[in-house]
This record gives C-alpha cells, sequence and structure tokens, in this order.
C-alpha cells in the first residue's frame, strides 16, 4: 500500500491529460527490376524487401506540457545466410526489428511566454525546399530506402526556442510576423542510414575509385584488381569512426526564422558533423602477403633471403610516385595467385561548420505560383586518407580545407485542382562532399489526380545535368477506402555504369507494391 | 376555416415573418444587406466548430472529422482528427496569400503557395480557397436581382483585386434571418461549378451558425455533407494559433 502511495506521489494520475492513440499498419513489397549489375552473386530479379510493419502513435496534452511516442515493430521478412543454429531461433530466420521516430517532451511557456523547451528523440527538419534541404542538418539522412527521399533519422535532442509576440499586418499580408529563435544542442551524434548498396562501393574496387577522388588510391586499387584477376582475394574490413560521447563532440546548431512582406525567411548556423562518410584511412597487408605473389614472381621465396616482405617494401620505397604501379610489374608476371590481402577502410563523418538560409513565397502576379531558395555554405577542414601498404604510409588530401556551397531552389504550380507540378534544381546531392565534387541535379513531378482525389498518379524524376543519369519514379496511389492506400510503383535509375545514378553503387532498380492502413 | 388552415399550411414554412431591419437593410442597398449577413454569421471574435464532413460519390464515400478555428475575417486554422491517415494533418490561412501546411507523420511545416487554393480540401467539394470566404464581402460586390417571399436573390461580382477564382457567385438571404443559406459558384467561363445549401440554423446567444450545410458538384456526381457537432464562440482563441509553431506541436 504504501509502495502504491510512493508510486502515485512520483507518478500521479494524469486524469486531465488528453490522449490520443493511433496506429498504421504497413506490407512493403519490393522486386528489382534488371538493367542495372546485381551485387556479386544475387540475381537480378530478386526479392528486395518484404517488411511487415505494425506502428502505433501515442500523443499526451496537458495543459502546455505535450508527449509523443512512436514505435514500429519491422518484421524483415527476408534473412540473411542462415547456419543450423540459425534456423533453431526465430530472430535469425525471422528478422523483427523496433524503430521509433518520437520521444519526446514538450513544455510551452516556460516561464515566458513563447518559451517552448523540446526534449527527446526527434525529427527536426528546417529549410524550405522539397525534400532536397541542405540547411536540415540536425538528424542525419536516412538513405537506407531510396523510395523516402529526404526521410532523416531521429536523434536524441534539447531545442529551446522562443517565439516573440510582435506581429505586424498589412492590408493584403502579413509584413511581419512569426520572430522565431530556436537553439539545438545534440549531445551524441548519430550516423546516417546508408543502403546496403553502399558498402559495395568500399569493397568493390572500381567503385571505389567513383566515390573517392584519389591518384593514390586508384593506383592501389588498380593493384588490388590486377592482384584479383590473378586469382587473389582481399578481405575488406569496413569500419566507421563515429564521434566519442565527449562534450567536446556535441553538435549544436541556431536558427532564426520569421515572415517579412509575405517572404518566409531563414538563417540557420550548425557546428556539428556531416551525414557524408568519407575515407580516412584504408590499410593493406602487402608486405606479407604480396610475399606470394613475389614469391611466384622467381623474386624471392618465403623464409629465404631477401625476405619477400621486404622485397615488396623495398619496391615501394624505390617508387615514391607510384608505389603500386611498380608493384603491379611483378602481377602481371606472375601465374595463379590464392593469397589474401587483409584491407581495412576507415571511414569517418568529417567535422563541419555549416551556415544557411532559406526564404520561400508565394508569387502572387503569377497566379500565385510558389517559389523557394535554400542554399547552405559547409565548411571543413582537408580531409586526408591515409594508405599504409608494405610498411609504408602514404596521405593524400581527398578534400582541400574549405567550403562548398549546397543550393536548392524551385517552384510548384497548381495547375487545376487535379493537376499540380513541382521543379527544383539542385546543386550538391545529399551524399556529396567538397567543392570539387559536387555537381547538378533538376528534380522534377507531377500529380494527377482522378477520382475526386482517390487515385493519384505522380510522375517524378531526377536528371544529372554532367553525366546525363537519372532516376524516374512513376508511381500509382490508391486511396479509395477509409483511412488506406495501396502504393504501386516503380524506382528506375539508368546512366552510364560510372555514373551517378547508373552505378552499381546506387543499388538496383526496383518496382514495389505497399499497402498502409492507419487506424 | 378549412382555407384559413390551407393558407397557413402552405404558408408556415415560406411566409415567415422578416427579419426586423430587413427593411431598413434592404433601404440602405446590396452592400448593407450583404455586409450584415456576413456579420450575423461572423458575430463573434473567434470560433471553434467541430465539424464532420462526407464527401458522397458513384465510388466515393469517405467521412472526415475535424476541428476548425477561426478568429477575425482572415484567420483560420483546420486540424483533422479523422480518418486516421490524415490525424495530426493541420493548415493554417492568413489572409489569401498565407496557407501552411503540416503533413501527419512529418514535424515539418511547409508553406503553401497561394496556387494550392485550387485544391480540394480531402475529396470534398470543399475546397482549400473555400476556407478563406469567411466574409462574402471582403471579395465580392453584390446586387439584388430578385426578392421572394422568403428570400432575397444576390448576385456577387469578384472585386477588381480580390484574390478569389470566383468570378461571380449566385447568394440567397433569408429574409427571416438575413443570413445566405444558399450559394451557387461560378467559373470564369459563366459555367456553375458547385452550389451549397445551409441548414439547420441555430442561435446562441446572440450568434447564428448553419450546423448543416451540403456542397454539390454540379459539373460531376459528387456532393459534401458537413455537419457541426460543436461549437464554441468568443473563447479567447489567441493569434498565435494561426502560426506554424501551432502546426509542430500538432496532436
Amino acid at each position: 500500500m504504501r509502495v502504491l502511495a510512493a508510486a502515485l506521489l512520483v507518478f500521479p494520475p494524469a486524469w486531465g491529460a488528453e490522449i490520443t492513440t493511433g496506429g498504421q499498419l504497413d506490407s512493403d513489397l519490393r522486386l528489382s527490376l534488371p538493367g542495372k549489375d546485381a551485387p556479386p552473386g544475387a540475381e537480378s530479379i530478386r526479392f528486395l524487401r518484404l517488411d511487415n510493419t505494425a506502428r502505433a502513435k501515442l500523443h499526451v496534452a496537458e495543459g502546455d506540457v505535450t508527449g509523443r511516442f512512436d514505435v514500429a515493430l519491422v518484421w524483415r521478412g527476408l534473412h540473411g545466410d542462415l547456419s543450423l543454429d540459425d534456423v533453431r531461433t526465430r530472430e535469425r530466420s525471422d528478422p523483427v526489428e523496433i524503430e521509433s521516430d518520437a520521444l519526446y517532451l514538450t513544455f510551452s511557456d516556460l516561464v515566458v511566454e513563447g518559451v517552448e523547451l523540446r526534449v527527446g528523440r526527434q525529427i527536426v527538419q528546417w529549410g524550405a525546399a522539397d525534400r532536397f534541404n541542405p540547411t536540415s542538418v540536425l538528424n542525419p539522412l536516412d538513405l537506407e530506402d531510396p523510395i523516402e527521399f529526404g526521410a532523416r533519422v531521429p536523434n536524441e535532442m534539447l531545442l529551446l526556442s522562443y517565439t516573440a509576440p510582435w506581429t505586424v499586418d498589412g492590408e493584403d499580408l502579413t509584413l511581419f510576423d512569426e520572430l522565431t529563435f530556436t537553439a539545438a544542442f545534440v549531445p551524441v551524434h548519430r550516423p546516417g542510414q546508408f543502403p546496403a548498396s553502399a558498402k559495395v562501393v568500399f569493397t568493390d574496387p572500381d567503385l571505389f575509385v567513383q566515390f573517392v577522388d584519389s591518384p593514390l588510391l586508384t593506383s592501389f586499387l588498380d593493384l588490388q584488381k590486377a592482384f584479383v584477376v590473378k586469382g587473389g582475394q582481399f578481405d575488406y574490413l569496413t569500419e566507421i569512426e563515429t564521434p566519442s560521447r565527449s562534450l567536446d563532440h556535441a553538435q549544436y546548431a541556431g536558427r532564426v526564422s520569421f515572415t517579412a512582406v509575405g517572404i518566409d525567411l531563414s538563417a540557420t548556423f550548425f557546428d556539428g558533423y556531416s551525414d557524408s562518410l568519407q575515407a580516412a584511412e584504408v590499410d593493406a597487408d602487402l608486405s606479407s602477403d604480396l610475399s606470394v605473389l613475389v614469391g611466384d614472381a622467381s623474386v624471392c621465396s618465403p623464409g629465404q633471403t631477401p625476405d619477400c616482405g621486404a622485397v615488396v617494401n623495398g619496391i615501394i620505397e624505390q617508387n615514391p610516385d607510384d608505389p603500386f604501379g611498380a608493384l603491379q610489374g611483378l602481377l602481371d608476371s606472375a601465374s595463379e595467385l590464392n593469397g589474401v590481402i587483409p584491407t581495412r577502410v576507415r571511414l569517418k563523418h568529417p567535422e563541419v561548420q555549416v551556415v544557411g538560409f532559406d526564404a520561400t513565397t508565394s508569387l502572387d502576379f503569377i497566379d500565385g505560383v510558389g517559389v523557394w531558395v535554400e542554399a547552405a555554405m559547409t565548411k571543413h577542414e582537408a580531409q586526408v586518407l591515409t594508405l599504409r601498404a608494405g610498411g609504408q604510409t602514404f596521405e593524400e588530401t581527398l578534400v582541400e580545407a574549405g567550403s562548398f556551397w549546397k543550393v536548392a531552389g524551385g517552384l510548384d504550380y497548381t495547375i487545376a485542382s487535379w493537376w499540380y507540378v513541382n521543379a527544383q534544381f539542385l546543386h550538391g546531392f545529399v551524399d556529396e562532399f567538397g567543392a570539387d565534387n559536387l555537381d547538378d541535379y533538376v528534380v522534377a513531378g507531377t500529380d494527377f489526380k482522378m477520382f475526386t482525389d482517390q487515385l493519384t498518379l505522380r510522375l517524378f524524376g531526377i536528371y544529372q545535368l554532367q553525366d546525363a543519369s537519372y532516376i524516374a519514379y512513376p508511381a500509382l496511389m490508391g486511396r479509395f477506402w477509409q483511412g488506406a492506400e495501396v502504393i504501386l510503383g516503380v524506382l528506375y535509375m539508368g546512366g552510364e555504369d560510372d555514373s551517378k545514378f547508373g552505378s552499381p553503387a546506387t543499388g538496383q532498380s526496383r518496382a514495389f507494391l505497399e499497402g498502409r492502413y492507419s487506424f | 376555416m378549412k382555407s384559413v388552415m390551407l393558407t397557413l399550411l402552405l404558408c408556415a414554412p415560406a411566409c415567415a415573418a422578416d427579419d426586423p431591419q430587413l427593411e431598413a437593410l434592404l433601404r440602405d442597398g446590396a452592400g448593407a444587406l450583404l455586409a450584415e449577413a456576413d456579420r450575423r454569421l461572423t458575430n463573434w471574435s473567434d470560433q471553434t466548430l467541430t465539424i464532420t464532413m462526407h464527401a458522397k460519390g458513384p465510388n466515393d464515400d469517405k467521412t472526415v472529422k475535424m476541428t476548425v478555428i477561426t478568429k477575425g475575417t482572415d484567420r483560420r486554422a483546420l486540424r483533422f482528427d479523422e480518418p486516421a491517415d490524415i490525424r495530426g494533418m493541420g493548415v493554417v490561412i492568413k489572409g489569401t496569400d498565407e496557407l501552411y501546411v503540416r503533413l501527419p507523420g512529418s514535424s515539418k511545416v511547409r508553406r503553401v503557395a497561394a496556387h494550392a487554393r485550387k485544391q480540394g480540401l480531402q475529396g470534398s467539394d470543399w475546397g482549400m480557397e473555400d476556407q478563406a470566404l469567411i466574409r462574402l464581402d471582403s471579395y465580392f460586390v453584390p446586387k439584388i436581382t430578385k426578392q421572394s417571399a422568403t428570400h432575397i436573390e444576390l448576385t456577387l461580382t469578384r472585386k477588381p483585386h480580390a484574390d478569389i477564382s470566383y468570378p461571380k457567385l449566385e447568394v440567397s438571404v433569408a429574409r427571416e434571418s438575413v443570413t445566405v443559406d444558399r450559394i451557387k459558384y461560378f467559373d470564369a467561363d459563366g459555367k456553375a461549378l458547385k452550389e451549397e445549401v445551409r441548414k439547420g440554423l441555430v442561435t446562441q446567444d446572440g450568434r447564428r451558425t448553419y450546423t448543416r450545410v451540403k456542397v454539390t458538384h454540379l459539373q460531376h456526381e459528387h456532393s459534401t455533407s458537413i455537419e457541426v457537432t460543436g461549437e464554441k464562440n468568443d473563447t479567447g482563441v489567441k493569434k498565435k494559433t494561426f502560426s506554424k509553431r501551432w502546426l509542430v506541436r500538432g496532436i
């Protein structure tokens, strides 16, 4: 009894709380399409996803305090390679994951009217552009599902904002309104989610050189390829270096936003870590394992003098400008090989400072066309690749210290109640980093609504201006039932093998069928 | 006796007494009449309505529940409660040009340009644009075209710089209550698009509200019935309700 009384004191019943609950059941089936190379060993047409998700939502409000909780159980449907032990347990043969996009509390009008504090796990999206927001850097991107463009990974953070009660109304438009200052504190950096195809980038020499602009690494990867051609193998271990939990590595952001003469404006600042993963270190133990090769080339034999490792090191040392090219000479004369070279690749999120702004308004002199612009300048240190091979350490600057701008600007328009169009220009895609690595894109889409909004045909595409690769994303969305939706679509990626969207690194094209019911 | 009864029965629905102010309003002209009709349905500083909207067509039968908060003549906020897939969606309208939307399942509030007013509201015959039509006299110049025993018919012509797509409305003002109980909307080609019929007038603390509204699309077989299930007036709704911050808080 005493325990109950104590519990009630600590957790008094929220009799006055307004509780809203809800949920969603979702079934998502994806099938790869031919046209792009499947990962090694995989069939070109296969099931890519077979997710069934049950999501529950809770919103509690009492006075100026609100809480939100969202949790989903995702049955993956597809399992990896199984051993006999694995099929004795459900978690391996029938994997289930728990996801949560929100678990936070909001305290409004805290001490002073207009002050709001939100603490907990949350997604904060900034920026005026459509889905591609260079100023929205608080939550990392969730690129795991290519169909969910612009989705974000939640993170634990503290958000403090103040909205000033100043409004100046004009005759036809708001002259000044909603001046809001926001400060964000993100204690621990959370990495973004990457698609399964991302792993191929750092383990396939051909793809690695597409994404890492380094002559030294290219030469090393050419050596790798030659080694593989001769029957050798590289065993990759890809690691991600995440910032430690030290307060020194906490992330900070600030934003000021307001409406002036009918234009919504904001400026942002961020000090933290980029979403982007950069290759920081490649460590390959060539000196011991190329001894197989060297021995086979009759230069030396393992255990004899000169030591094979020393021979390899000697070649590398004598050819500082092209050490791996020199080693290739040995490979060319080698016969069948079977050695394995362990290669450790370390990736890291670069430390960055970002300043940005965005603006959006309605152009009433051309029938209310919507227009927006958003730009962010990212300042970063030099990204240096350390390559260790054959006992030697090489360093090469991949991205010079400096800054770069990412820009998104676009417009949208409703031609008729059933026809909507949207077009946007991007300088710098979500995964691009460094002034010399930014490309340009046109993103455009249209919605045709039919049967009083019950059926929508969406045609959406992205075109890369430099390499002419593209994404075509047509989808048919049916909402014939109360609270339910069925989506049938295709995400088709085309272009040359070494292009942005034609590369195998972006994964295969896919068809999808999704059913969703909310309650 | 029989003829008196018959007259009463025939006249009961149609020959209700005119509002005492009607004669004076008619003397002052169509502008005064429309202004008073507008005033009688917006005779509050703020109003919160709980609405059930039923959209019906040959292959369509959906119910939407929402809360509509209005302050003054140019601010309106909508929050959707049902169906579940749009629960939490919110819309804030400030004047005719500023429109903000928060989509369900997203914490992002998006400024939507004025073009979006052409879009429908959740598959209903009640468009986004109609949300801004809180007072008709803000957008239209009225002219009396006809009078009957029960109604005064007005033709409303869009003001030169009014930011509304309808160039013309035909409006019926009930003589008994001096409120608009029927609106016919026309497009630029003069084609009648839809008709709105209001019923169930209730008076509460001197404020009048129609509790049942039916909008029928005249170009295709579709209609939307709106029932007011809850009404609160002058509760001190703050101006900050009509803000992006209110949308972000959501439900």
